[in-house]
């Protein structure tokens, strides 16, 4: 996934920095998708909203590219749910996105002079 | 891809389930926060969205698109080919005669060729007997199978060690009393290991025991299940039941009963249309003629036909002779199963009971359908003109060109699948068709429809998808390309583009061109055959062969005997005349005036009895019909046919002219001395049935002598019924005793010549037919593809005009090019047709194979083609308001 942001379109930059969240997330250990989302809203404050319409497809795509692994588990309510959990391919993703994305960030605040500490913390 | 659609609903499921564990949760965190449940279950809702949507957005990332698009594509294709009738008609039509003739005639060759033997061990049975060479005429040394004796065969049996089994089959004389008439039945005599080696068990009753072998036992018969099933009806109660037979085929020849013990099923039919066998019963067959034997066996395992051979050849050598007979055995022959069920096949390709013949026919039908193919590829590329602005306006909006690809794909793949279906349907009438005509029937070969040729009819039609889609697909991904690079791609046709194009219509005319030199080469070949085929009428014709050579009678005798039989003949009710004849293949020599220019030739020479021409209602073109005193004094006269007038007199009056003719074969480039000089009296129509015999289509005919060679008799009858036949061949019954040693008149038939002839007008006629459909599709193909080549250009011609250009010009341009391609293709043609006439070579007999006529006909009419297909949709260019032209999307 790591792409020159250049040939990216606005779309396919959210999905890229949502991966990113959806991996860092599974960082943590093995979660449901409901889980992810929560972690991500609470991680960010409430700031970032999941939207179901892009965790889903977002965690089928990683799943596809095997950045990712899913099991059917029985939860605490006895309820039977996905979990997801990260793949040693998915580590690796990880850090490269990581290193891509500090790039990416550090470029957007220095052109945007932002007020720090508002998104990124 | 049922698996995978099964897969797909599967996660389809899980997905939901997914789902609705999402909601759950979501829902009990709220009630865990206090809310009531209504409200958590309505927040949650909300938060979650559109459920259709999420579950759309998401099924895109597994990966299952190709098969959603592929239904779409499925659907698009169908809704496209509905709406124009006309169009999937003729491409699906023209593809289901190519695939129906290409299955049909691979099913011939697969159950003629391929498919093993219905026994088990087929590999490993092989059938044996002696071999002598004869003399034929000039010298030549010709291999015939002399059977092998009883003794001979004990001693093989006894010495050999390379078989597990082995026993002796022997064809003689047997006839069944029915109705106050003989019917010779082929019943093999069989020892008791003859149905083991063949793996037969049988339908009921039993089999051939050991005892049923000894010298005393009571005489037993198996039927085979299609004698049973006629004569019987499959009646069950036939076990026990007695069987009248008798050697001879007079009536007053003693009977022999034998007890009907068992039925073998249809698979066991060695050695081919049998109706049964009788058990042998060991020592001298009294009273019976002779018959001809062959040893059956099956190979030990780890045996080959060669060591079989070797042990063979041993113990051979080590047999010496007290009795050598007219032909002395020379070596062994030891063939496989197969082998010996199609030895004796012609190799004469015009037959479909030949290896050849079925390779050169399954050569043209692959061919046609290889036409049929490219076609259908051309009229899609054809119909895709207007689909070009489709293509730029999807690459555009960011279609792959895979994705494009697959869509023709999927296009050509329904046309194949209609033309395969209705192709199937054309190969099962077919072979049922085939399976009729008597030269196969004859051989025991039955093509069917089975598991392996419904196999290769699939594969075949998965070959025939892809190549149709293959043109138009090459074509479109160029379009899409070209879209790449410039926003509107078709305000000139580019120079890459028209290049490949303008190969492709090269290839497109040297390929039609080919085709039609071979239909043309074949139909000239009909059309003379046809023109040839009526100088005598040969409804309502018996023949009746005497199958006898009066070996070593006086002359007296054997004329005593003719002169008998033909007035019997002439007697019986509803017989309208009678001729006896003569045929010898002979050497002829014309024209003898000129000694420089004398030629040898083949020539069929027939001595008739009087009436022979209007017996065969031959019409005489010139001169005079043999007299009686011609008759009388046996004088030195002939008529010769029209062919053989025309080929050596062809300016000149042939009446009064000689002609030498030395009976028998040989190379000898001048008449021998003891030949007989005839003088022409009379010239008269084509006899050409008498190249079905097989003897030398030119022909003389003589009054009748005493010279020796095949003679029967031509009887015409009316009405043509069984009973005239019946009667025919009980004079011959009863005529026994004259000179006669062997009674192979028992095989009095209507007319087996003209039969044999239908035949082949008639599979010729189907070829012709065939190839005649594929000449149009190929024409209109070609049409299509050349006037689509150059409605292309349309905007080109249309600046063109705009800037000034005459229309003069303009056409002369468009046709320039066209003519340009139609020569080159023309070239790429012609080759390609001496390839193929290379191939039709052996079909055509009087045609040369590279007739002028037909292959200038040819390039003339392509050309036409090619040119009125440029011409038209460019003179319409240049007639349409420039600005009207530059318009056309």
């Amino acid at each position: 996934m790591p792409k020159k942001p250049a040939h990216q379109n606005r779309i396919e930059m959210l999905q890229g920095t949502l991966d990113l969240l959806v991996l860092q997330t599974l960082r943590w250990g093995p979660q449901h998708g409901y889980g992810i989302a929560r972690m991500i809203q609470a991680n960010s404050q409430q700031a970032l909203q999941v939207e179901t319409g892009s965790l889903y497809p977002a965690l089928h795509r990683l799943e596809r590219k095997k950045f990712i692994a899913a099991d059917w588990e029985v939860s605490e309510n006895n309820q039977r749910v996905r979990v997801y959990r990260l793949t040693p391919a998915g580590k690796k993703q990880l850090a490269a996105e990581q290193s891509w994305f500090a790039k990416f960030s550090d470029a957007i605040a220095s052109m945007a002079k932002p007020p720090v500490g508002e998104s990124d913390r | 891809m049922r698996r995978a659609w099964w897969q797909f609903w599967r996660r389809e499921e899980e997905f939901a389930e997914e789902m609705a564990s999402h909601l759950a949760m979501a829902i009990q965190e709220r009630v865990a926060r206090g809310e009531s449940i209504e409200n958590a279950t309505a927040a949650a809702r909300r938060e979650f969205g559109n459920r259709e949507v999420v579950r759309a957005t998401t099924r895109d990332m597994w990966g299952w698109v190709w098969l959603e698009q592929i239904a779409l594509d499925f659907r698009y294709a169908v809704r496209k080919l509905r709406l124009a009738p006309g169009f999937t008609a003729v491409a699906a039509l023209s593809l289901a005669i190519g695939i129906g003739a290409t299955v049909t005639m691979y099913a011939v060759v697969d159950a003629a060729d391929i498919r093993a033997l219905p026994y088990p061990n087929a590999d490993r049975l092989v059938a044996m007997e002696e071999i002598g060479t004869a003399k034929v005429g000039g010298g030549a040394f010709r291999e015939f199978g002399s059977g092998v004796s009883a003794e001979t065969f004990a001693t093989w049996h006894r010495s050999t060690h390379a078989f597990d089994a082995m026993t002796l089959v022997t064809l003689r004389d047997v006839f069944l009393m029915q109705n106050e008439e003989n019917e010779r039945l082929s019943l093999p005599e069989v020892g008791a290991e003859f149905f083991s080696i063949l793996g037969g068990v049988p339908l009921i009753g039993r089999g051939i025991v050991p005892s049923d072998t000894n010298p005393d036992a009571p005489a037993v018969v198996v039927l085979s299940q299609r004698f049973w099933m006629e004569r019987f009806r499959g009646d069950r109660g036939v076990i026990g039941r007695p069987l009248q037979l008798t050697r001879t085929e007079e009536l007053t020849s003693p009977r022999e009963t034998y007890t009907i013990v068992g039925v073998m099923p249809e698979k066991i039919d060695y050695p081919g249309a049998a109706q049964g066998w009788i058990a042998a019963r060991s020592g001298p067959p009294a009273g019976r003629s002779d018959g001809i034997s062959h040893a059956l066996a099956r190979l030990r395992q780890g045996q080959t036909l060669e060591s079989a051979r070797a042990e063979l050849s041993a113990v051979e050598r080590g047999i010496t002779r007290a009795n050598t007979g007219p032909f002395r055995a020379t070596g062994i022959r030891v063939q496989s199963l197969r082998a010996r069920l199609r030895a004796g096949q012609p190799n004469d390709p015009v037959a479909m009971d030949s290896v050849k013949g079925r390779a050169v026919r399954l050569a043209v039908v692959f061919f046609v359908l290889l036409i049929a193919v490219i076609n259908v590829g051309n009229l899609l590329l054809a119909r895709s003109a207007y689909r070009d602005h489709e293509v730029a306006v999807r690459v555009a909006l960011g279609a792959s060109r895979w994705r494009l690809a697959q869509q023709i794909l999927v296009e050509g793949g329904c046309i194949a699948l209609l033309g395969g279906s209705i192709g199937v349907a054309v190969a099962w009438w077919g072979t049922k068709f085939t399976a009729s005509i008597g030269d196969l029937a004859r051989q025991g070969i039955v093509p069917s429809v089975d598991l392996r040729v419904a196999l290769f009819a699939v594969v075949l039609s998965i070959a025939v998808a892809l190549g149709i889609g293959f043109i138009p697909m090459l074509s479109l991904i160029r379009a899409a390309g070209d879209s790449h690079r410039s926003e509107s791609p078709r305000i000139t046709v580019g120079r890459t583009r028209a290049g490949v194009s303008g190969l492709l219509l090269v290839g497109q005319i040297g390929a039609a061109l080919t085709l039609l030199t071979g239909a043309g080469l074949l139909g000239r070949e009909l059309l003379r055959l046809d023109a040839r085929g009526y100088d005598y009428d040969p409804t309502n014709m018996i023949w009746v062969p005497n199958g006898q050579t009066f070996h070593g009678q006086s002359a007296d005798v054997r004329r005593e005997f003719r002169a008998e039989a033909l007035a019997r003949l002439k007697r019986i009710p509803g017989v309208v005349s009678v001729s006896d004849l003569e045929l010898c293949g002979c050497n002829g020599f014309f024209p003898l005036e000129d000694k420089t220019k004398i030629t040898r030739f083949l020539i069929s020479a027939i001595s008739v009895s009087p009436g022979f021409l209007t017996n065969l209602r031959i019409p005489l073109r010139r001169g005079r019909d043999f007299t009686e005193s011609d008759f009388a004094t046996s004088a030195p006269v002939a008529i010769i046919s029209s062919d053989a007038a025309g080929r050596f007199w062809p300016d000149e009056d042939p009446i009064g002219k000689q002609v030498v003719v030395t009976p028998g074969i040989s190379f000898r480039p001048d008449p021998k001395p003891d030949s007989a000089h005839l003088t022409v009296v009379g010239v008269m129509g084509n006899p050409n049935f008498l190249g079905a015999l097989g003897s030398p289509p030119l022909t003389l005919i003589r009054p009748m002598t005493a010279a020796i060679g095949m003679d029967g008799y031509m009887v015409r009858v009316t009405p043509d019924s069984a009973a005239t036949i019946a009667a025919v061949r009980r004079t011959f019954a009863t005529l026994r005793g004259a000179p006669l040693t062997r009674d192979t008149y028992g095989s009095a038939q209507k007319m087996v010549i003209d039969k044999q002839l239908a035949e082949q007008r008639l599979t010729t006629r189907a070829l012709l037919a065939f190839a005649a459909v594929a000449v149009l599709l190929a024409t209109l193909g070609l049409h299509g593809l050349v006037a689509y080549s150059v409605a292309q250009r349309t905007r080109e011609i249309g600046i063109r005009m705009a800037l000034g250009a005459e229309s003069r010009s303009v056409l002369l341009l468009v046709t320039r090019r066209g003519l340009g391609l139609a020569a080159a293709g023309i070239a790429l043609g012609l080759a390609g047709s001496l390839v193929l006439t290379g191939m039709l070579r052996a079909m055509l007999y009087g045609t040369s194979p590279t007739d002028p006529v037909v292959f200038a006909g040819s390039a003339m009419l392509l050309a036409t083609v090619v040119l009125v297909a440029s011409y038209l949709p460019a003179r319409r260019a240049t007639r349409v308001d420039p600005m009207i032209a530059l318009r056309v999307d």
